[in-house]
């Protein structure tokens, strides 16, 4: 039985397909490709469940108890009841997202570019999936025109920058006069971060009270520096302000450069939050070659969350971390060998409240390692082992993978999945074991369907009430592509 | 049963295949026998006064090289003399290039064919005789520089050399050394008319993939025997000089400038197993296709060969930075197909919607590029019944005083909370209009700062302006 909501969102596929078919083959254009991938995934979910009982029934006094099989209960002093939570029953839900996007180039340096999103879902709780019910989304949509060393942008564009990777709705202007310049303004309307629109939508409304009433209009420019034997370096500024003008949603700067010399490269990053004197990140990373197959990493970090200015989060004093790590890789140029450690350990600022006789941790560290063997033109194996050990939750864990790969047009892997946690400032200790296998066919030059499916079995101590995941996850996906790429010319 | 017929079958086989061979020997025509024999010059030393009675075809234009039988039989007519069999040499079978009229012309006979005492003690010429003439040392003359097509025709135009001929040809002591293989198109160029002797454009294009571009190989003509030698043949590709392990970073601008040169070695396959998308991947069309059955010399590789490791989820700064660099490999939707959240499996792994809650505490990745911490983890944390209100503080059972010790918490990572809970779980309590006013402020906060930038956020909390600006 096909819904209405299904019904009203293949209607406006099939109305979209037609604009950016439209949008795509303008008469004069010298080229078109469209792309399109059909994602539906299967997915098995265990949420929690609050059950409440009553509390002449528990043992003991107080508002923490523990029922007879080791599972902490919340009593009310001023009520009969407890309450605590257990595993939820299994749900399931089947996200389908169709994805298209267009490509088209005409002569003078002219293109345009369309990505559209369309949602659907099927399954006993197709809303569960994030966003679900956001049935359409614009992306990209935007024209460019290239002379020479200037670009021109206009319409929903990303934008990539050292304050991260987002898009707005607007207009770029891009020049490079120079190999070794670039400079790059841009302004129009902001969108929130991850959702495609803007903050006043029902995305943010839904779930927060205090969400955005008004737009804000978004403007910055990155100055950028490049040579490229030696590095470069980029400063940015970013200010998004509400189109009433009455404040800010966020005023930064940002900065990030290389420097390479001989076996040595050095880069670093740095985000500065201009309302509230902040440094968000400060990052800096040194990697040197050890010969022709070795190579090492240090570095260094401090971070801070990074809080928009319509939220009260600020005002809560949130601190940062200081974290120092490093890593070897093992990577010898001609042979089929590839082998990593790293490590990592961080430690927070003090917050200046807690509890001295029941301190929450305020340090973490991490462990990893990777290693992939190519046994012969069709066969490769791949392990690897993580550990991550903080505050909030602590995880283990290793997985393994062999694939196959025939010719060109086929791949397949079998997968294997272990892994314990603690999670969430939960007691539950636990260990999930998964397995599982996918393939991927090449149908002609430009389609390709993958399937996958992966079945994860829980091993728990039921004294601990942890969630129960026994579950299975498959997808299975289509990739297509029409026209030609564009022709590029030959270097002088 | 069956093993013993075998036997008797495969021993029959043999023995008929011995006696065809024995008698297949024993049936070769008597002339082609005695052509090979050598005459005895010196025994007819008083018989003939010069050397052109019998050879008039070696000075002379159009003259027989060698006597017909009837000259022998003038004496070897079964009276005067025995008789003998005679037939004229079979051709040689050699692409040696020699005019004996031009020859002649400069040298004596003996000059060349001198093997005894006596104006008769001759015999065939070798390639010494050549040499001295043409001051060649012996020991150069397979070397390089010497003028191999001085002596000898190019393979093609000789066609009196078998497949077994060819593959019997001595190979030059500069073949074998390393740098053979990287610096022969330097030599080719300079006389591709020595190469031509020993090859034809067969034996190029075992190895070069362009070599219907190349305008040498182009200028040599195919032939079916070396056709036959090399089929099946893979190319031999040492690693020339410039593809040190920095090559990976260097190789684009090399290509940009000369892809002529990879495409010596390279197939469109090789760039694209790597550059699976973006430009690079179009202008691999400059380079020749992949031969029926064949697979691509560099095969796929995971992306750590290109970048360091845990570059996919650390890849900020590169990415922010060097532009131009991801576009040679990556179009903008590579981007998009990450950071708009389509692609999660491939980026984050097997079930991290179970694993993910490590990453997020640890700041591993910057989760809120992608995703909103309002509109995506809220709003599915909420549903699954994760994301609880007030009151409910079991959810957080590791810590049994978690009402008194979440401060720490909070501060250590809001990100996580926000997760879960709205601002109106936390007004609740610190807020002073409408909570508790209990103050979330730390000892840095800077309330002018936070007014300065949006005002408006403090009356979420505060029943008036608490710094009087409204």
């Amino acid at each position: 039985m096909i819904s209405r909501r299904s019904i009203d969102s293949i209607v406006r596929s099939l109305a979209l397909s037609a604009v950016l078919a439209v949008f795509a083959a303008p008469a004069q254009s010298q080229g078109v490709r469209v792309f399109g991938e059909t994602l539906v995934r299967y997915i098995d979910v265990r949420g929690l469940r609050q059950v409440v009982v009553d509390a002449a029934d528990l043992p003991g006094e107080g508002t923490i108890r523990q029922l007879p099989d080791g599972r902490w209960v919340q009593c009310v002093v001023t009520d009969s009841t407890c309450t605590y939570f257990e595993t939820g029953d299994l749900q399931s839900t089947a996200p389908i997202t169709q994805d298209l996007r267009a490509s088209t180039w005409a002569r003078g340096g002219i293109q345009a570019y369309g990505h559209v999103r369309l949602r659907s879902g099927l399954g006993s709780l197709d809303e569960l999936w994030p966003q679900s019910d956001d049935t359409v989304d614009v992306i990209s949509l935007y024209a460019q025109w290239r002379y020479r060393w200037l670009r021109t942008r206009g319409g929903r564009q990303f934008h990539r920058s050292t304050l991260g990777y987002f898009n707005f709705d607007g207009g770029l202007v891009d020049a490079a006069p120079w190999p070794w310049l670039r400079i790059t303004a841009m302004g129009g309307w902001s969108l929130a971060r991850g959702l495609n629109e803007p903050r006043t939508s029902d995305a943010l409304s839904s779930v927060e009270r205090f969400a955005p009433d008004q737009r804000a209009a978004v403007f910055g420019g990155q100055l950028t520096v490049q040579d490229r034997n030696r590095g470069s370096f980029r400063i940015e500024y970013l200010r998004e302000i509400r189109t009433d003008r009455l404040a800010l949603y966020s005023d930064r700067v940002g900065a990030a450069g290389n420097l390479r010399w001989r076996r040595f490269s050095l880069n670093g990053r740095a985000q500065r939050d201009i309302a509230t004197d902040v440094w968000n990140e400060l990052r800096g990373r040194l990697v040197t070659h050890l010969g022709s197959d070795w190579s090492a990493e240090v570095s260094a970090r401090t971070s801070q969350p990074f809080f928009e200015l319509w939220t009260i989060w600020n005002a809560f004093s949130p601190v940062g971390f200081d974290e120092y790590g490093g890593s070897i890789h093992y990577s010898p140029a001609l042979q089929p060998v590839r082998i990593s450690i790293d490590a990592t350990r961080r430690s927070y600022d003090e917050t200046n409240v807690g509890l001295t006789f029941a301190p929450i941790r305020n340090d973490g560290w991490h462990v990893g390692s990777n290693a992939w063997w190519r046994l012969s033109e069709r066969w490769t194996v791949q392990a690897g082992y993580a550990a991550d050990i903080g505050f909030g939750e602590a995880r283990s864990e290793g997985n393994g993978r062999v694939a196959w790969s025939p010719n060109e047009k086929i791949d397949a892997g079998l997968t294997v999945q272990a892994f314990d946690y603690v999670r969430e400032f939960r007691i539950a200790g636990s260990t999930v074991w998964g397995i599982g296998g996918d393939a991927s066919w090449r149908v002609g030059t430009d389609t390709r369907l993958t399937l996958g499916y992966i079945s994860y079995r829980h091993e728990e101590d039921p004294r601990l009430g942890a969630i129960d995941w026994n579950q299975s996850r498959a997808f299975a996906r289509m990739q297509w592509a029409l026209g030609k790429d564009p022709g590029v010319g030959r270097a002088p | 049963m069956r093993s013993t017929a075998r036997n008797w079958l495969m021993g029959l086989a043999v023995v008929t295949f011995t006696a065809m061979a024995v008698w297949s020997g024993a049936q070769q025509p008597a002339t082609a026998r005695q052509s090979t024999a050598a005459f005895p010059h010196v025994e007819h030393e008083h018989v003939f006064p010069v050397c052109t009675g019998c050879h008039a075809g070696l000075t002379e234009t159009g003259a027989p090289t060698f006597p017909e039988p009837e000259m022998c039989a003038q004496c070897h007519d079964g009276d005067k003399r025995d008789r003998v069999e005679w037939a004229l040499p079979r051709p040689r079978r050699s692409n040696v290039r020699f005019n004996h009229v031009e020859h002649a012309a400069e040298a004596e006979c003996r000059q060349c064919h001198v093997s005894g005492e006596g104006r008769m003690g001759v015999a065939m010429a070798n390639s010494a005789a050549c040499f001295e003439c043409h001051e060649i040392a012996p020991d150069d003359h397979l070397a390089t520089g010497t003028p191999c097509a001085l002596c000898h025709d190019a393979l093609a135009s000789s066609p009196s050399l078998s497949s077994m001929d060819i593959a019997g040809f001595p190979q030059p002591p500069s073949h074998s050394e390393p740098e053979f293989a990287l610096d022969h198109a330097g030599l080719a160029e300079a006389s591709m008319t020595t190469c031509a002797v020993c090859h034809t454009r067969d034996s190029c294009t075992v190895c070069h993939r362009n070599s219907e571009g190349l305008r040498l190989v182009a200028g040599l003509p195919s032939d079916p025997r070396v056709a036959e030698l090399t089929a099946g043949k893979v190319g031999h590709y040492p690693e020339p000089p410039s593809h040190d392990d920095q090559w990976i970073q260097k190789h684009g601008r090399a290509a940009l400038l000369d892809i002529d040169s990879c495409a010596n070695c390279h197939v469109q396959s090789s760039c694209r197993t790597c550059h699976a998308d973006g430009e690079a991947r179009v202008f691999a069309e400059q380079l020749p296709s992949l031969r029926a059955g064949e697979r691509a010399l560099i095969a796929r590789q995971p992306d750590d060969l290109f970048h360091r490791a845990n570059f996919r989820m650390d890849h900020a700064i590169e990415a922010s930075l060097e532009g131009d660099t991801c576009a040679s490999c990556h179009s903008p939707q590579t981007c998009t197909s990450c950071h708009d959240g389509m692609d999660s499996a491939s980026f984050h792994g097997a079930n991290f919607l179970e694993r993910h809650g490590a990453d997020v505490y640890g700041a591993r990745s910057e989760c809120s590029t992608c995703h909103s911490v309002e509109g995506f983890c809220r709003g599915c944390h909420q549903d699954l019944k994760l994301a609880q209100t007030f009151g409910t503080a079991t959810f957080h059972d590791r810590q049994p005083q978690w009402l008194l010790a979440h401060g720490q918490a909070a501060r250590q990572d809001l990100v996580s909370c926000a997760s879960c809970h709205a601002q109106t779980d936390c007004t609740r309590c610190h807020a002073a209009r409408g909570g508790w006013s209990i103050s979330p402020h730390g000892p840095g906060f800077d309330p002018q700062a936070m007014a300065d930038a949006n005002r408006i956020t403090c009356l979420v909390c505060h029943p008036s302006d608490p710094l009087g600006g409204f």
